[in-house]
């Protein structure tokens, strides 16, 4: 476990350097004019730091609802949480364009938590298959609400449009201060209560049987998952796949005690959005390609190799 | 630890499953319910060890109100093995009698070398201390049934309650579990209340037989006075003739009617 952490540790300090260094400006870290810096300072390193809060927020996200639903298929991302966050998102954007950006996270979340609603009022009690296409049937739902209100809107879409596919574009200090003590907090109180979040590997008796109320524990992790899920969309809009397959990669890494999972499983998003944040800028210079379109296009193949590793699993 | 139920009713639905039931079980002793499929026991088991909250009537540990009671307080005093108890595929034996110790843990506290030593020393009891690094899908019925037991036992309650801990076992494994039950109430004075399917185990290692049908209590008390032909033929429609030995009551069965 140390040593998996200290790798990916390592692999996350590399990839910030080097995305640190990307971009139409090119300069030296140790050696820098004072236009330099002011890039460095106010452009590229907030971006970086951003990625190292917010990879957490989507690993966490994903991971309790992973638990919570017993069900290696569940995220924010595909339950529809972050569909109805995007929208809720967006409207506030187009219909409030006046609105300080860090109002952003409570619309999200709030669009996050009608989700939540109507996953609880549909999907209790199903099976992982049933929660899963109730989950894409409200993503669908969402989304295309979205659309509806991208094309009557069409005008004044540019600065939605690029939130809507997940950008850390023009990311500032503002941006980091208003994610980094919610997610130091969130964070630390899910690994306090990683012992609690365990326990959902197990039946509702087994549970009630060793102390635990399950309903008040899944409703409680619930809210969570998706406060984490909306922060994050409301900090830099909705990216795909990092929430669902992190914490998958990491129970392949260590087993399935949260405590251990939880601290890789937000390495790997963190190395994940760093790794995104730096292709879109180094490939199609000078265009920024989104981080939402790279983590998604990375995420695809890695989300076929997951599947096709539990197809397997159901067959032995 | 006292655990009582005055006027338990459930129902599922019109169906009415436990219809007022008094129920006291007795201290330090083994006792046993036993009934035809359906006719409760598993119910009044959960509502005992609430699971379950009855819709009428009230369970008391220790004369207080069961359901009022913070539910890791209960955990302290009472574990409950569910029927057919399930868990997730790689999780290791060890791993699983470590959850065991939940109940007895603050959030941050760090699981020491007395739950180790607890742990160890419930493998051992189960027979499984060799076993404790596989993983429950590497482990048959009754070495996984034996697995969940050692993690109710891991719990270092007073108070056991069983929901037939021998499905799945073996004659051998069968002896051994009831074996183990009778020596934690002999030694560690365990209160012990347990579901099971055969006669002859029953008045075997029963100290208190209560007989269960459609929901009430049918007759209780010892087995000789419990296991008689004409209950048995009432609540099972069984032909069974009760013979006693040394060991104590054994059945011959014949036919049912």
């Amino acid at each position: 476990m140390l040593k998996k952490t200290l790798i990916l540790l390592t692999l996350c300090l590399i990839i910030s350097v080097m995305s640190l260094k990307a971009g139409v400006l090119k300069f030296s870290l140790f050696n820098m004019s004072p236009d330099d810096y002011l890039v460095f300072y106010t452009i590229r390193l907030p971006r970086t730091i951003l990625c190292w809060l917010l990879g957490p927020l989507l690993a966490l996200s994903g991971a309790i609802l992973q638990s919570i639903t017993k069900n290696p298929l569940s995220s924010p991302d595909i339950l529809g949480i972050n569909a109805a966050s995007s929208l809720a998102g967006l409207m506030t954007l187009v219909y409030f364009p006046g609105l300080p950006y860090s109002y952003l996270p409570l619309f999200t979340f709030a669009g996050g938590m009608i989700a939540f609603g109507l996953i609880f009022l549909l999907g209790r009690r199903m099976s992982p298959v049933s929660l899963a296409l109730t989950g894409v049937a409200i993503h669908i739902l969402f989304s295309s609400i979205t659309s509806m209100v991208v094309s009557i809107n069409s005008l004044q879409m540019q600065a939605a449009l690029s939130w809507l596919t997940g950008s850390l574009w023009g990311k500032s200090w503002d941006h980091v201060t208003l994610a980094f003590i919610p997610t130091l907090i969130i964070l630390g109180m899910v690994l306090l209560f990683a012992r609690n979040l365990n326990l959902h590997q197990f039946s509702d008796d087994t549970m009630k049987n060793l102390g635990s109320r399950p309903n008040f524990s899944r409703l409680f992790f619930f809210i969570i998952s998706v406060f984490c899920g909306s922060l994050a969309v409301g900090l830099m809009g909705p990216v795909g796949f990092v929430s669902l397959l992190s914490p998958q990669a990491a129970r392949y890494l260590v087993g399935n005690d949260l405590k251990k999972v939880i601290p890789i499983a937000s390495l790997i998003a963190v190395f994940w959005l760093l790794f995104a944040d730096f292709l879109g800028r180094v490939i199609l210079q000078p265009i920024e390609v989104p981080v939402g379109i790279i983590t998604s296009i990375i995420g695809v193949p890695c989300f076929f190799f997951i599947l096709s590793r539990f197809k397997r699993g159901i067959a032995q | 630890m006292k655990l009582e139920g005055n006027g338990i009713s459930y129902s599922f639905g019109p169906h009415e499953v436990l219809s007022n039931i008094e129920i006291s079980v007795p201290k330090n002793k083994i006792t046993v319910i036993l009934g035809p499929n359906g006719c409760g026991k598993s119910t009044l088991l959960k509502g005992l060890s609430r699971l379950i909250k009855p819709q009428k009537g009230c369970v008391y540990l220790e004369g207080r109100d069961i359901n009022t009671i913070p539910s890791k307080e209960v955990a302290k005093k009472l574990s409950i093995l569910p029927q057919s108890p399930t868990g997730p595929e790689g999780l290791s034996i060890w791993d699983l009698v470590c959850f065991g110790r939940y109940p007895h843990k603050k959030p941050l506290e760090k699981f020491g070398i007395a739950d180790e030593l607890i742990v160890n020393t419930t493998l051992e009891k189960v027979g499984l201390y060799d076993l404790k690094d596989r993983s429950l899908d590497q482990l048959s019925g009754g070495q996984r049934q034996r697995a969940f037991i050692a993690m109710a036992l891991a719990q270092e309650t007073p108070l056991l309650l069983l929901d037939e801990p021998t499905a799945f076992l073996d004659m051998h494994y069968q002896f051994e579990i009831l074996n183990l039950l009778r020596n934690l109430k002999d030694k560690d004075n365990k209160t012990i209340l347990l579901v099971l399917h055969d006669l002859n185990m029953a008045s075997l290692y029963g100290d208190h037989i209560i007989l269960l049908k459609d929901g009430v209590v049918f007759k209780s008390g010892a087995s000789d006075e419990v296991l008689t032909q004409e209950n048995l033929f009432e609540v099972f429609g069984i032909k069974a003739l009760p013979v006693k030995s040394e060991e104590g009551l054994q059945f011959v069965f014949s036919s049912i009617i």
